[in-house]
């Protein structure tokens, strides 16, 4: 595909004398772009994909100029040069530290909230008002002004959206989408599900399921509230670990799978909170360095170990 | 002068061309990169990149029109 000159340097040569002589080049530069054989729209793509897919932490901070990657008028030169042009668009990433909630807003509006001990990680697409795709590890809200498509990674989903608002919860190896306005669709695997208001997608082994969604327990966590629906122990205490910066050690014997439902339109005291969880697992929960280890309660008969 | 022969002068004249003028060239015209892009990439200003642009075509045309091949 050719390229037009650009506007502003046609504008430019408009003032100079011999700025038709130089607008002549632009043609014949353009058959320079794509020796025999070799696609370096392809390597581009590539390169591209691999570099956004990559969870590695953060380049180099000093990288040479991109002139010095570029001493050959060669194809491999000008796929040094493009991976130059995209490396040095540094990944970016947010997160919310344990306990916290952070809200962020991109040029065009679009608001990302992160749920606490969440990550958020995207490339700066050059020229836009936001990044096309962004990486979650954790859980976030978005509300996205319309426009471009955006989509949002998650370990084994993609969510494409255009202006719409929608919860993503992706801890360990699920997602579970939850729209609040718009449309949404959601790829896992060979699955494919679009979701309307007041609807979840979920990855399952089994693929992605659609249900109705509980919108205002599911996205609780945005006004401080703490919302568990059949949730395993070890979920639910992942989530408080997060939410109170707290950790925990479960004893042996503390059954894992006991599904969990509660929920807190504001965020409890974590001694109310551990008490009531106590009561439903029957469990104490014994406070160590950082956090409290889970034990089995004390049976109540008096002739057991104190 | 045939598209072949033009070809193979242009090429080595955008080899001989200042660094970061053939830096910016590249970028626009082979990678198409736009104006605020290759700024951000190259750390300068969109309209340094134009300034950057005209002097290599600039002397990309004095190197055809001389019939010199750095």
């Amino acid at each position: 595909m050719d390229r037009p000159l650009p506007p502003d340097l046609r504008d430019a040569l408009g003032t100079e004398p011999d700025g038709d002589a130089l607008a002549a080049l632009w043609e014949p530069l353009g058959a320079l772009d794509r020796p025999a054989g070799v696609d370096t729209d392809a390597a581009w793509r590539r390169v591209r994909t691999r570099t956004t897919a990559s969870r590695a932490p953060r380049l180099a901070p000093s990288l040479p100029p991109v002139a010095r990657r570029v001493r050959r008028w060669t194809v491999a030169g000008t796929i040094a040069a493009a991976v130059a042009a995209f490396v040095l668009l540094r990944p970016v990433t947010w997160t919310a530290d344990p306990g916290e909630t952070t809200t962020e807003t991109f040029a065009d509006g679009t608001r990302v909230t992160l749920n606490s001990g969440s990550q958020l990680r995207f490339t700066p697409t050059i020229g836009a008002d936001r990044p096309r795709v962004v990486r979650l590890v954790g859980e976030a809200f978005f509300d996205v002004a319309p426009g471009d498509p955006f989509v949002v990674e998650t370990v084994d989903a993609r969510t494409e959206v255009l202006g719409t608002a929608f919860n993503i919860r992706s801890h360990g190896t699920e997602t579970q989408v939850v729209l609040t306005r718009g449309e949404v669709r959601v790829v896992s695997g060979s699955h494919t599900v679009t979701l309307k208001p007041g609807e979840a997608a979920t990855t399952t082994d089994l693929g992605l399921v659609r249900e109705p969604a509980d919108v205002a327990r599911q996205t609780a966590w945005r006004t401080g509230g703490l919302a568990f629906e059949s949730e395993p122990l070890s979920a639910v205490i992942a989530e408080i670990g997060r939410r109170y910066g707290v950790s925990f050690d479960v004893a042996s014997g503390i059954p894992q799978k006991a599904p969990t439902t509660a929920f807190y339109p504001t965020l409890p005291e974590l001694p109310d909170l551990l008490g009531d969880l106590g009561a439903l697992w029957r469990v104490r929960f014994i406070p160590i360095r950082d956090g409290y280890r889970i034990e089995p309660a004390l049976p109540r008969a008096p002739a057991a170990t104190p | 002068m045939e598209g072949y022969a033009l070809a193979r002068r242009l090429e080595a004249l955008v080899e001989a061309l200042p660094e970061r003028q053939r830096e910016a060239l590249l970028l626009t015209r082979v990678d198409g990169l736009a104006h605020v892009e290759v700024a951000a990439v190259m750390g300068i200003s969109a309209r340094t990149v134009n300034n950057h642009l005209v002097r290599a075509l600039r002397a990309l045309r004095e190197g055809l029109d001389a019939g010199m091949i750095s």
